[in-house]
């Protein structure tokens, strides 16, 4: 079973995603594996609409787990499974909240061991000229596509329409994939479901 | 080759490493993410220049992580109506027991810091409440160890033959240090004379005191002439403790304010009609009795029990929404009857 992580700055959209896409892919019960500080896995299960309550806020590091969904992806006559893991959000400096350092770290972790990582970057912080505004993001960028197989996700299209400034990024980065979705919306999935099924 | 799957090797090991540092808050993400990326000789060249401003990057956490459980307590302690000259005090002490520690950092002579202290007052006006935030904020500020509060009342300290009070006093002390022992209806331990086993409680607490001075906060409360007479007849007593607050009874205005505190706090909200009806009922009940009864700890009953009333009536009548799951409505306040309890 190959692993795909979801990364990126907090409040980017990384749960929601996680639901949404296990949803598009035909999951009606989300079983989410939970890995315990106290080193065992939980399992919880939710339906999306339950999942979306209590696992995706407004708050910024409302995530603060690693935690992962098994999904199962038609390819031909038989299915490719896949773990995409949802993690942590990263931001700049050094966390002040040790219990945030801490998830941080394990993010980071997940960073240097998965094989795949779809980043997600808020399409508010892009600007006009097709810069990535916020360092964190430019750093995931400059360590993964030296690494790893990698994606970015703009996330949020639905909040405005910015096309232009997507293929300015597109132009500069045209060795990148890069898919514009919405994550609440479910945008742009398609897209994704073939390039999971591609790369993973 | 050999040399090859060494570096390999170094490096895996080097990752792992940064990011524990990561972790621990020594470094920053980029810094983490620096040395990921360029996977080079990153860790020696930096670490020896960076050795002092990581330790102090550190030591700022743990401050700033302090400072701001402290505010939150200060804040806590704001938020309690009235009680205006007590909070003033508490942020006096709480200074002088910052500037004792700065001074002794710059090898100047302190004062000694004793908090223990006597709380008078009726109940229901607030002073555990206060205790325990006492409590929490001396430890924020490392003159307690775990500020726990641990509640006594002379049950818990005079025993049933000679000898026994002096163990069983010492040990309710040696479970409270490092905390606050909080001594409830003190004046109760001279209640029985010369020849009662409470005068030895108050003995073995004097003693402890001494000993512990820094290392536990002791409150005695009760009503407050009762404690004004029991400190009378100990003149020992009130000369070591320094601190004497007195808890006045709350208006009937605040006591309303409470209320509705009280309810915010559940997410409730009270309408003007109920709110008016609260106001007449403590009126009421202040007219016919007095001070003495009747403070915040009958509020905490009325609320409790309005919202029970609440909930019976919505389930009853079945109009479930918003609304009225936020309304605490006229018919849901209890009458006269739960200031009895």
């Amino acid at each position: 079973m190959s692993d795909c992580l979801v990364t990126g700055m907090p409040n980017v959209g990384k749960t929601c995603f996680v639901i949404n896409f296990a949803e598009y892919m035909g999951l009606q019960e989300l079983k989410f594996y939970m890995k315990q500080q106290a080193g065992y896995t939980s399992i919880n299960s939710y339906s999306p609409e339950e999942a979306m309550s209590r696992l995706v806020s407004a708050n910024d590091n409302f995530t603060k787990n690693v935690q992962s969904i098994n999904i199962e992806i038609p390819a031909g006559k038989t299915y490719r499974r896949m773990e995409i893991i949802d993690s942590c959000g990263l931001t700049d400096g050094i966390h002040h909240n040790e219990e945030i350092r801490k998830a941080m770290a394990k993010t980071l972790g997940l960073i240097r061991k998965s094989s795949f990582i779809l980043h997600m970057i808020d399409v508010l912080n892009i600007n006009k000229k097709g810069e990535i505004l916020m360092p964190v993001d430019r750093m995931i960028l400059k360590y993964a596509l030296k690494e790893k197989k990698y994606a970015i996700l703009i996330n949020k299209i639905d909040l405005i329409y910015a096309s232009n400034k997507i293929e300015i990024l597109k132009q500069q980065l045209h060795n990148t994939i890069m898919i514009p979705i919405s994550a609440l919306y479910k945008r742009g999935f398609k897209e994704v479901k073939k390039l999971v099924l591609n790369y993973g | 080759m050999i040399l090859l799957i060494s570096t390999k090797f170094t490096n895996k090991i080097n990752e792992k490493n940064v990011i524990n540092k990561f972790r621990k808050g020594e470094i920053s993400i980029s810094e983490a993410f620096e040395y990921l990326t360029n996977n080079s000789n990153y860790k020696l060249e930096k670490e020896i220049s960076n050795t002092v401003i990581k330790k102090t990057s550190r030591e700022d956490l743990q401050n700033i992580n302090k400072q701001e459980k402290l505010n939150n307590l200060l804040r806590e302690l704001d938020k309690l109506v009235g009680l205006e000259k007590i909070k003033e005090i508490i942020k006096e002490y709480l200074a002088f027991v910052k500037v004792q520690k700065l001074r002794e950092q710059y090898n100047l002579k302190t004062e000694q810091v004793v908090m223990h202290m006597i709380f008078k007052g009726n109940p229901g006006t607030g002073k555990t409440t206060v205790a325990r935030i006492i409590g929490k904020i001396f430890k924020e500020i490392g003159f307690l160890l775990n500020g726990d509060l641990i509640e006594a009342e002379r049950s818990d300290l005079v025993g049933e033959y000679i000898g026994h009070t002096a163990q069983k006093t010492k040990k309710v002390i040696d479970n409270a240090l490092g905390g606050v022992l909080f001594i409830d209806e003190a004046y109760a331990l001279a209640r029985g004379g010369e020849k009662d086993f409470g005068k030895e409680a108050i003995d073995t607490m004097v003693k402890a005191m001494e000993d512990y001075k820094d290392k536990i906060i002791i409150i005695l409360a009760g009503y407050r002439n009762e404690m004004n007479s029991f400190l009378e007849c100990n003149p020992g007593l009130r000369s070591r403790f320094a601190i004497q607050l007195d808890f006045p009874d709350y208006s009937i205005e605040q006591l309303v304010k409470i209320a509705e505190i009280m309810y915010q706090e559940r997410e409730y909200v009270l309408d003007s009609e109920s709110k008016h009806y609260i106001y007449r009922v403590i009126t009421k009940k202040r007219n016919k009795e007095g001070l003495n009864n009747g403070n915040a700890r009958m509020i905490r009953n009325l609320v409790e029990r309005s919202i029970r009333h609440q909930a019976k009536r919505l389930i009853n009548n079945g109009k479930i929404n918003r609304d009225n799951l936020l309304y605490i409505k006229k018919a849901d306040l209890p009458g006269e009857e739960v200031f009895y309890e």
